[in-house]
């Protein structure tokens, strides 16, 4: 052990600019720390003006020694670093002065530094720890509307423990998360290293594709902090997942109009009715039709199913299966002769079986044209509002006529 | 949206507004009395229109005008084509007349249209310009007529003393439209009349349009006051209407030949600034054959406004505004005017002859032959 020292004492005094680290007391049983290194001092001997050292590396002990008063020693520090040690001043009572310098290393990067009050267990190292995240999934093909579960695990692959680790899943574009089946809660205070440490599970869940293409799930990040509070990030690898065209289901909702006659008489009946057909493969939802029937119709009687909303008629069915057809009937009544047009406002609702949302859809049916001729008896029943209408429209064209007349008039 | 307000004086002045308020009826010349029951004006900008006149008669043939905007001024016996008359019933009916102005509300720009030959009209012009210069800061412009040269001496004579008073009036710009040089249109005198009255309302119409519209090439009030005022204060107008598809060096070449200018001169010679405003379907708007005839025009008289309205499905349309450095017609009518001016004084002293003739005649007043 003392040849030990020796060769230490010979070969630190070579050394580059040194810089300070620590000047002061040290007592029997504590310990000084810089980085993973720590120096113990035991042995005090203040009649012989000696102590003995230990100088650890982790657990694992690098070097010891006796250091005399104004004696040196020194060790090597992580890569090129060195560290020199010198005995000031040796006190009763398990105290001693030492001066503690370092050489080829920048004291600025040295995340601990400081003295052990209670010795060396209490001391804290920190390494690299590496946390590699992989992301899973249980199928690299899928069909659109079809799911795919996707497991991400982490492992410490680094040489420190990983604290307070939080992950971080990015919302993923195409899809949708269709079920959590495992989530950690919170950032996870420790993830060990070592191969006897397990992976952690992070995610189980499942996305459904509503897009078809090919896709790169998105990483999952993650960030954390070694033992000394330095913080490291790491991101997960980005599967590829091949959604194929599959069947979007539709419905198809058809809605045609019919009346007994396309010719009719002024103030005949008119029997007509309204087919829905869903020529689709899914079943359509609250499906309605608005009949727009001319304002010189009237509808005059029609089945239950048939509700009249400000005077037009509105059939309303929750659900039409596909390749189902309904009919409703009703009987409108023309008042007017003239020429119109019945049509229809038709919207429903479907599920295509990939978005979570229902689709709408609308269209208006062609229109049916009705010719209405004068009636048998109408010249008996002849309106006289019609008679009040043209002589109203009568008196305000001459009332406007004079009114022109007057404005010009000199 | 610009307020314009037009003001027709005397006769001539009363019926091209009244002509300006039928084309704008719609139906342009051909417009039936019967579109005053069914339609209303069609200007783009708000225009307020007013006819001042002493003769109940020329109010009352008017057809198109809303009586509201047709005010008679009262004169027992009328003007009779006596600038000195006219002038003394403007000042006793100033406050008036200025009142049916004020009440029209304020206005970005003002026409008052007049015969200058007459004598209502182109007495009342210079007056009421300048004291409508004197309460408004809007700019005036005047279109006056020239009368036909065989009208006889006291037409000339008002001709020339009303032009120059107009110009003194502090008005903006006289634009001219000379019914000598455009006589050749009708056959019977009205229908002369009708034809040159025609005549001008388009080009006024086309004007106003232009001023209120979106131009490819801007144009706008500014640039038709900066144009105004050069010159010798006096202008003229030129238009083209194609009928048909034409090109558009055609339809400017028109608007500045004699047929489209509405007073005799020679525009390279006598021009002295111009804004040329062209109208049509995009499809007609050929910009090199707009530049090259441009360049022409500008090559002889300096800086030419341009302005380009495109309107689909119109064959090209040309307005060509242009202030005169020199009018050697208006020398020659001025000319004129001073000999006609020599002869009324001798006429009037052949006059006073006559009177000291009849003083003659009195003397044998109550005097019975003796034989
Ligand atoms: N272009 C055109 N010129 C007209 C018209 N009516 C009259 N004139 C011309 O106007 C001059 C006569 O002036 P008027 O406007 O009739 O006279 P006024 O202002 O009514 O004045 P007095 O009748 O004298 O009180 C003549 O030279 C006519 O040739 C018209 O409708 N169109
Ligand atoms: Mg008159």
């Amino acid at each position: 052990m003392l040849l030990a020292f020796f060769i230490l004492l010979v070969s630190g005094s070579a050394a580059s600019a040194k810089t300070a680290v620590y000047e002061g007391n040290i007592k029997d049983g504590q310990a000084y720390q810089l980085n993973n290194y720590v120096i113990e001092i035991t042995d005090i001997f203040p009649e012989a003006n000696t102590a003995s050292y230990y100088v650890y590396e982790k657990d694992k002990e690098v070097t010891d020694g006796l250091l005399g008063v104004n004696k040196n020693a020194d060790f090597s520090f992580e890569e090129k670093g060195k560290v020199e040690m010198r005995l000031k001043s040796v006190h009763s009572g398990g105290v001693v002065t030492v001066e503690i310098t370092m050489s080829n290393y920048s004291t600025g990067d040295l995340y601990t530094n400081k003295l052990l009050e209670k010795g060396r267990s209490e001391a804290v190292f920190a390494g690299d720890p590496e946390v590699v995240i992989t992301k899973s999934t249980d199928k690299s093909k899928i069909k659109l509307g079809e799911s795919v579960t996707v497991t991400v695990k982490a492992k410490n692959s680094g040489n420190d423990t990983a604290h307070n680790v939080s992950f971080a899943d990015p919302k993923q574009e195409h899809f949708v998360l269709e079920e959590t089946t495992y989530e950690v809660s919170g950032t996870i205070p420790e993830i060990g290293y070592g191969e006897s440490v397990p992976e952690t599970l992070v995610y189980i869940y499942k996305l459904k594709a509503t897009d078809a293409g090919a896709f790169e799930l998105k990483a999952v990040n993650a960030s954390y902090t070694n033992s000394a509070g330095q913080t490291y990030k790491a991101s997960s690898n980005t599967p590829s997942i091949n959604v194929s065209e599959g069947n979007k289901l539709r419905a198809n909702v058809e809605a045609r109009l019919n009346v007994d006659s396309l010719s009719v008489q002024r103030n005949e009946k008119i029997i007509s009715t309204i087919i829905l057909k869903n020529k689709g493969n899914a079943p359509a939802q609250a499906v309605r039709v608005d009949i727009l029937i001319p304002e010189s119709f009237e509808y005059v009687e029609g089945g239950e199913d048939i509700e009249t909303v400000d005077g037009t008629p509105r059939v309303y069915i929750e659900t039409l299966e596909p390749n189902n057809d309904k009919e409703f009937t009703y009987t409108l009544k023309a008042k007017e002769v003239g020429t119109y047009n019945i049509s229809s406002e038709l919207s429903y609702e479907y599920n295509n079986g990939i978005e979570a949302v229902n689709l709408k859809k609308s269209n208006n049916s062609t229109a049916l044209s009705i010719n209405v001729k004068e009636g048998k008896f109408d010249f008996l029943i002849k309106n006289p509002l019609y008679i009040v209408i043209s002589t109203i429209i009568l008196a305000a064209a001459g009332v406007h006529i004079y009114r022109k007349h007057k404005e010009y008039r000199y | 949206m610009l307020n314009i307000l037009v003001i027709g004086n005397g006769q001539c002045g009363n019926r091209i507004l009244d002509s300006i308020n039928r084309h704008a009826l719609g139906g342009g010349k051909s417009c039936s009395k019967l579109a005053r029951f069914y339609s209303r004006q069609k200007f783009k900008s708000h225009v307020e229109t007013l006819a001042l006149n002493t003769a109940i008669n020329d109010l009352k043939e008017m057809k198109f005008t809303k009586a509201r905007d047709r005010i008679h001024i009262e004169q027992l016996h009328g003007v009779g084509a006596n600038r000195n008359i006219g002038k003394q019933v403007f000042e006793d009916k100033k406050e008036r007349i200025m009142r049916q102005i004020e009440e029209r509300g304020n206005f970005d720009i003002a026409f008052v249209i007049t015969s200058a030959s007459g004598g209502t009209g182109s007495s009342f012009t210079p007056l009421l310009v300048k004291e409508m210069k004197a309460r408004y800061n809007y700019p005036v412009y005047c279109l006056v007529v020239l009368p036909f040269r065989e009208e006889g001496t006291l037409y000339l004579q008002n001709t020339a003393f009303s032009i120059r008073e107009i110009r003194q009036s502090g008005a903006d710009g006289i634009i001219l439209a000379d019914n000598q040089y455009l006589k050749n249109i009708g056959g019977s005198i009205q229908e002369a009349y009708d034809g040159i009255n025609d005549m001008i309302t388009e080009r006024i119409l086309f004007l106003l349009d232009a001023l209120d519209s979106e131009m490819m090439m801007v144009t706008d009030l500014g640039d038709f006051k900066s144009v105004m005022s050069g010159g010798a204060g006096i202008a003229t107008m030129g238009f083209y209407r194609a009928e048909r598809e034409t090109s558009i060096k055609t339809a400017i070449q028109n608007t500045l030949s004699p047929s489209g200018l509405l007073f005799s001169t020679d525009i390279y010679e006598e021009a002295s600034r111009a804004m040329i405003i062209i109208r049509g379907d995009r499809k007609y708007l050929n910009v090199d054959e707009i530049s090259g005839e441009i360049e022409k025009l500008s090559g002889a008289i300096g800086h030419v406004f341009k302005g380009i309205i495109v309107r689909s499905g119109e064959f090209p349309q040309v307005l060509s505004v242009l202030t005169l450095e020199s009018a050697r017609e208006m020398e020659k009518l001025y000319g004129v005017a001073i000999q006609a001016i020599q002869q009324e004084k001798e006429k009037k002293q052949r006059v006073e002859k006559e009177a000291e003739l009849d003083k003659t005649f009195s003397r044998i007043e109550g005097l019975e032959p003796e034989y």
